[in-house]
């Protein structure tokens, strides 16, 4: 018994130590973390991280189909978008592009939870934008990796977002799509040879009726099935494109939105 | 990842181990090489590595059982005993280098110099650059890739497994997790066996590799991610002559040491404590031999004298003493020693009898630094720098200088391991790096520590005696060290324009960088029309400018620096002024406050650089720091060590100076101004009364 309440109480002592924030350390740099102050990345960053983060505000939407900060050459290029838009957190600058590189190479899995707490703040604001309710979303669809990459390395790192942005949005996670064929780095690639190859990369598992249907239902009565589409960083759009392509190719009654970490 | 367990059947015995090669194919061969008949049984799926490789162990200590714990595929694969079709293979032939064509390449490289120490084999090379390493999985696939071996895909696999047969590796979970398998919520204790990290510092993960939870090691994440399904490869180091053996007469076949052989020394001054018996003989040639085989390199006494002993110990390494504590052994040098010139003689000893040497420095720069100065003092050796951010590659050489963190890639590689700046960050204080470092180390070999400003439990250790330790108290150049002056903070542009005006340059160190901007505007506007704001610069840690101010400095270009701790190391103007502000911070501890000192005089030119603390109060570090640099002057006094007339070299006839700074020179008026370095030793004189004069 005695030993039941020591651990008890060591479970108070931590709790207590989570709550002020003893020991927590900034994810990118490593400075000790101050109490929180209720800023959304408090958790993770300290004070002069949080300030590096490029952030795409709502008024910074120059294209309203991708929702890019910049004039955009590829959304009126494509002829018949799968997807109905796209929103993304921040700017893939070169901090970002380090900050996922450290997620996806080096293997830091506490940036995922990161990474979901800033798309978390996007979603909610593509919702407001849309006018959508919380349920109006049937579910979170991610971009997958292929089976040797996976292999390789150990996690798809879009997973890891999806799922924690899941827990925090309510909105379930649906292991939807697969990767038909190894494509080869995706980031080493013009557009004109991402678009060559990444055609028909993607497919919808195999599935049973059954589990269709349960997808289907998913969506609230009288609403479309509004599926959101999560990838890490979208550059030409190809990856979303041929994502949701693959989609309504199994529910062509979906509508497939996007959002992104980085654009 | 996930690994097959393979049984060996021969008749009446079954082995089994785990194998990296999916397909088996490395081995079947290895097993048809060797002409064995045996039977090869895989299991019928594969298992995660910590797994398989824990199984493995069970089943091989618990002798001959059915297989019961796993299935195994339902045919075995038979090698016949006259090795059959499967003995030859292309790729086998390549690695053994007894294809027809490697043969010929052999002889054609045979009239190249380098040809004797470098194996023309793929197997030679591989062992070679594996020797002493520890490896993740991916960074042995890069290893491969950097020698053109591997090429497609899986090849590595195939080569780490051949290698783990044939003895050359060994396979290990990069974390090991104790604990019994399959039971519910297991107090499980994970191990990285790379960094040392504990349980503390694992997280566990789904781990798509394995297929299950698995953990890695946050401590040592940004070294690549050791995880419990990740191997870890370590090559076994070539046995060398060092620990253990009785020190042999030092020959260096051509080398510039039989040239001069002969040591102007006294012999009092080499018999060693332990002097007389026959080993001791062989020590103290060893050490004769040690010293003066790096040609060019001249060592004041002092440095001789810490040399010897610090060579006094590490020949004196006894394999016995391995397992216990790891011997260590201090060279307490003051800022300016020449700390770098005084293990060349232990790098010759060591190298001399075989071993291979680390140098691990806290700093990549010093790496780039230390690299062409050792290969120019050796030049038959090959010597390799490793470092974050140098690519994909994988020298290797006899003597390696690296930074602390690269040492984790390491294992029971080295038969000397020289630490330099022991107290400074990211090695004091960081268990990984120590971790790293003892790893690093052969059984019985030894570490050489330097530091100008040791932390205070080494310090401990030392007054004890635990801790060997040879201390020099004096400058290469035999001044003295400049002590401290303790300033009011009003009086920094005062004391700058004096510094201009000597033509020396100055470092004004500060607490914290948010001071460097408004300091620097400051600085500039209260020395305008002295110096142009131009020449007055700042850098920080954050500062892109960094590498390119230094420079600027170096090339004397920037007359005033402002910067913080960040370069209280390592950046040697030969004329140069020291001003701490803030000197009262708490961030200013005596150590920082001794190395940012001791970047004043550091030349035989100018040998009396200016330090001033300036701070409202006097607090408790800048006295032990101030106390720390006297009694380093003292020591050097009372030994004879300090340049004395006629002996300092390039600059003579100048007494002993005295060294303590006193606030009652007031009255002596004369002024520095204008006085250049080129003046004379009676000008030098002055210079130092003006320096007392007008700070008063």
């Amino acid at each position: 018994m005695a030993g039941l309440n020591g651990r008890f109480r060591s479970l108070v002592g931590r709790v207590q130590a989570a709550l002020r924030m003893e020991g927590e350390t900034c994810l990118i740099c490593s400075a000790p973390l101050t109490a929180p102050d209720g800023h959304a990345m408090g958790r993770f960053l300290c004070g002069r991280c949080r300030e590096t983060i490029p952030w795409i505000q709502p008024g910074d939407i120059r294209c309203n189909v991708c929702g890019r900060a910049e004039e955009c050459p590829d959304c009126p290029r494509r002829v018949d978008a799968a997807f109905v838009l796209n929103r993304s957190a921040v700017r893939y600058t070169a901090a970002m592009k380090e900050w996922l590189a450290r997620l996806k190479y080096r293997g830091d899995e506490r940036l995922a939870d990161m990474f979901a707490a800033m798309a978390a703040g996007t979603l909610e604001r593509l919702m407001e934008e849309q006018g959508f309710g919380p349920r109006d979303f049937a579910c979170l669809v991610c971009v997958p990796l292929s089976e040797d990459r996976l292999a390789e390395r150990g996690f798809n790192q879009t997973e890891l977002i999806a799922r924690r942005l899941a827990d925090r949005s309510g909105i379930p996670c649906v292991p939807l799509l697969a990767r038909t064929r190894h494509t080869g780095k995706m980031s080493q690639k013009s557009r004109a040879e991402r678009l060559r190859h990444l055609e028909g990369a993607f497919a919808c598992r195999d599935m049973s009726g059954r589990e269709r249907a349960r997808i289907a239902s998913l969506a609230c009565r009288g609403r479309p099935l509004r599926m959101l589409l999560l990838d890490d960083v979208y550059t030409t759009g190809t990856t979303m494109q041929e994502c949701a392509r693959a989609i309504r190719r199994h529910f062509p009654e979906a509508e497939v939105y996007g959002l992104t970490w980085a654009r | 990842m996930r690994v097959y367990l393979v049984a060996v059947e021969r008749p009446g015995s079954r082995r089994w181990h785990v194998s990296l090669d999916p397909s088996l194919r490395a081995d079947v061969l290895y097993h048809a090489q060797r002409r064995a008949a045996v039977r090869l049984w895989r299991s019928a799926r594969p298992y995660p590595l910590g797994t398989a490789l824990a199984e493995v162990r069970r089943l091989n200590r618990d002798g001959r059982r059915p297989f019961r714990a796993w299935r195994p595929e339902r045919e075995p694969v038979v090698v016949p005993a006259d090795g059959g079709k499967i003995g030859s293979d292309p790729f086998l032939d390549k690695l053994s280098g007894e294809a027809p064509g490697a043969e010929e390449n052999r002889v054609i490289s045979g009239g190249h110099a380098d040809a004797a120490d470098k194996p023309a084999d793929l197997a030679g090379r591989l062992t070679e650059a594996m020797a002493g390493r520890s490896l993740l999985a991916e960074e042995f696939e890069s290893l491969v890739q950097s020698l053109g071996l591997g090429g497609a895909g899986g090849d590595w696999r195939f080569l780490a497994q051949w290698g783990i047969l044939s003895g050359w590796f060994t396979l290990r979970p990069s974390v090991e997790v104790a604990g019994r398998r399959g039971r519910p919520l297991p107090r499980k204790r994970a191990l990285c066996l790379r960094c040392g990290a504990d349980e503390r510092w694992m997280r566990y993960t789904a781990c798509a590799s394995c297929g299950e939870t698995c953990p890695y090691c946050e401590r040592c994440l940004t070294m690549g991610r050791a995880r419990a399904c990740t191997p870890l490869i370590a090559g076994a180091a070539k046995p060398s002559g060092v620990a253990g053996t009785v020190p042999e007469r030092f020959v260096c076949d051509g080398g510039p040491a039989t040239g001069n052989a002969v040591v102007a020394e006294s012999d009092t001054a080499m018999a060693g404590p332990s002097g007389g018996t026959a080993s001791a003989t062989g020590e103290r040639d060893a050490v004769a031999d040690a010293l003066s085989a790096v040609p060019g390199l001249a060592l004041n006494p002092v440095q001789e004298e810490a040399a010897r002993e610090a060579l006094r110990f590490v020949l004196s390494s006894r394999p016995s003493q391995s397992g216990g504590e790891v011997r260590s052994f201090l060279i307490w040098a003051v800022t300016g020693a020449g700390k770098t010139e005084m293990i060349f003689p232990l790098i010759a000893a060591v190298r001399a009898r075989g071993g291979r040497v680390a140098v691990a420095t806290p700093r990549k720069d010093v790496v780039l630094e230390l690299v062409p100065r050792i290969s120019a003092a050796f030049p038959e050796e090959k010597v390799a720098g490793l470092y974050g951010g140098a690519g994909r590659k994988w020298p290797t050489g006899g003597i390696i200088v690296s930074t602390t963190h690269q040492l984790i890639r390491h294992e029971a590689a080295f038969d000397l391991v020289v630490l330099d700046e022991v107290d400074a960050f990211p090695f004091h204080g960081d268990p990984m790096l120590a971790h790293a470092a003892r790893k690093a180390l052969k059984p019985g070999a030894a570490f050489v520590m330097l530091s100008a400003t040791p932390p205070r439990d080494m310090q401990r250790d030392v007054r004890r005696g635990r801790l060997p330790c040879a201390t020099v108290p004096v400058r290469h150049h035999r001044h003295p060290l400049p002590v401290p002056a303790c300033e009011r903070p009003a009086k920094l542009a005062a004391l700058l324009i004096r510094t201009l005006e000597r033509g020396a340059q100055a470092f004004v160190f500060v607490p914290r960088i948010a001071m460097l901007e408004p300091e620097l505007a400051r600085l500039r506007k209260a020395l305008d029309g002295v110096c142009p704001p131009g020449r007055i610069e700042a850098t920080s840690s954050r500062d892109p400018m960094r590498e390119d101010k230094v420079r600027r400095l170096r090339a004397g270009d920037i007359r005033i620096l402002l910067t913080t701790t960040i370069l209280e190391r390592g950046v040697t103007i030969p004329k140069a002024d020291v001003y701490v502000l803030e000197a009262d911070h708490r961030l200013f501890d005596a150590a920082a406050l001794v190395q940012m000192a001791g970047r004043a005089g550091r030349s035989a030119e100018d040998p009396e650089g200016r330090v001033a603390f300036l701070a409202v109060r006097l607090t408790r570090e800048q006295r032990r720091a101030i106390r720390e640099i006297r009694r380093m002057n003292k020591l050097a006094r009372q030994k004879g060590w300090l340049a004395k007339s006629g002996d300092s070299g390039r600059r003579g006839n100048r007494p002993a100076p005295e060294s303590r700074p006193s606030r009652f020179f007031g009255f002596i008026s004369g002024r520095a101004s204008g006085q250049q370095a080129g003046s004379g030793a009676g000008d030098r004189s002055a210079n130092r009364k003006g320096w007392r004069a007008w700070r008063d």
